[in-house]
């Protein structure tokens, strides 16, 4: 057990900067939805719907795991 | 007797041919249903080919209404090969921080977040690298030649020679990989802004080059 600085536990820091890490991540995820639209929007290949859905699941994954992260650490 | 031979005039003789150019690669009429476009080599319906010989259902943004796109190229699908390899190698490092006791240490949950957002990091990473790929095409019309480059997701560069400005236009094939799997690299000179379209890894370079020096020589007698 690592004994709390200050009185604040090590855990709450690492929960905090994951968190943190985690929501910057969600803003990639965003831009990517937005790029694959701007792509498709320039370029229509045919397999346009896929890869739009495919950029949703990843924001969806981006999402979940940053309120698994806020409700289990 | 005369002093010179004066040959007779054959009257069968038929006046020659202009001489036509090596067997052209393009059809005489651009394919307009889809029956003429099947009997072409090269044409597909794939959508995750990387030669597209008078593609149907793919369109860009500046094309012009009576601008006929002829080919659709990106790099061989061999060039996936390495990233592919290299998720799957990432796919198994939770697994086995797991079986060498990494996690044992860490408070309950860590673990889950951690393997979570390692196989978050892991999509990315795939998917990155696949719309990099599928959507860095070079594109050939019947009026011009287009590069489309995407790089880092964030930034985006279309460039375009018309076919009356190409000087030159040459391609190799060199190394085990590339002479197995028949691609290569297809360099397009221009007078044009930009001095040289390169053509990376793409298949068949052979044939690109020589639909390009047919998209030419048919512009030119236009």
């Amino acid at each position: 057990m690592i004994n709390p600085i200050f009185g604040i536990s090590i855990w709450l820091v690492i929960k905090i900067a994951a968190l943190l890490l985690l929501a910057m991540y969600l803003v990639f995820a965003l831009i990517m939805v937005r790029q694959i639209r701007l792509m498709t929007s320039t370029l229509s290949l045919g397999f346009d719907a896929p890869i739009i859905l495919l950029g949703y699941i990843h924001l969806a994954f981006a999402v979940l795991v940053f309120l698994a992260a806020l409700i289990i650490l | 007797m005369p002093d010179v031979f004066v040959s007779p005039k054959n009257e069968s003789q038929k006046p020659v041919a202009p001489e036509e150019p090596a067997s052209s690669v393009l059809p005489e009429e651009s394919p307009v249903t889809e029956i003429e476009k099947s009997k072409l080599p090269g044409h597909t319906h794939s959508p995750l080919s990387a030669f597209y010989f008078y593609p149907d259902h793919i369109d860009f943004e500046s094309r012009s209404k009576e601008e006929k796109i002829v080919l659709l190229l990106r790099q061989h699908l061999i060039v996936n090969v390495k990233w592919i390899l290299v998720t799957i190698l990432l796919l198994f490092v939770p697994a086995t921080m797991a079986a060498f006791g990494v996690f044992s240490s860490l408070p309950v949950g860590f673990e889950l977040v951690i393997t979570m957002a390692w196989y978050l990091i892991t999509l990315a990473y795939a998917f990155e690298n696949f719309l990099s790929w599928f959507f860095n095409v070079y594109i050939v019309t019947n009026m011009r030649v287009v590069d489309v480059d995407f790089y880092n997701l964030i930034y985006k560069e279309v460039s375009d020679a018309n076919l009356d400005k190409i000087q030159d236009v040459t391609y190799n094939m060199g190394g085990v990989a590339r002479t197995i799997f028949n691609y290569g690299d297809v360099f397009v000179q221009t007078a044009a802004e930009v001095a040289e379209f390169d053509f990376v890894a793409v298949p068949n370079p052979d044939k690109v080059a020589k639909i390009i020096e047919d998209l030419i020589t048919k512009d030119k007698r236009k």
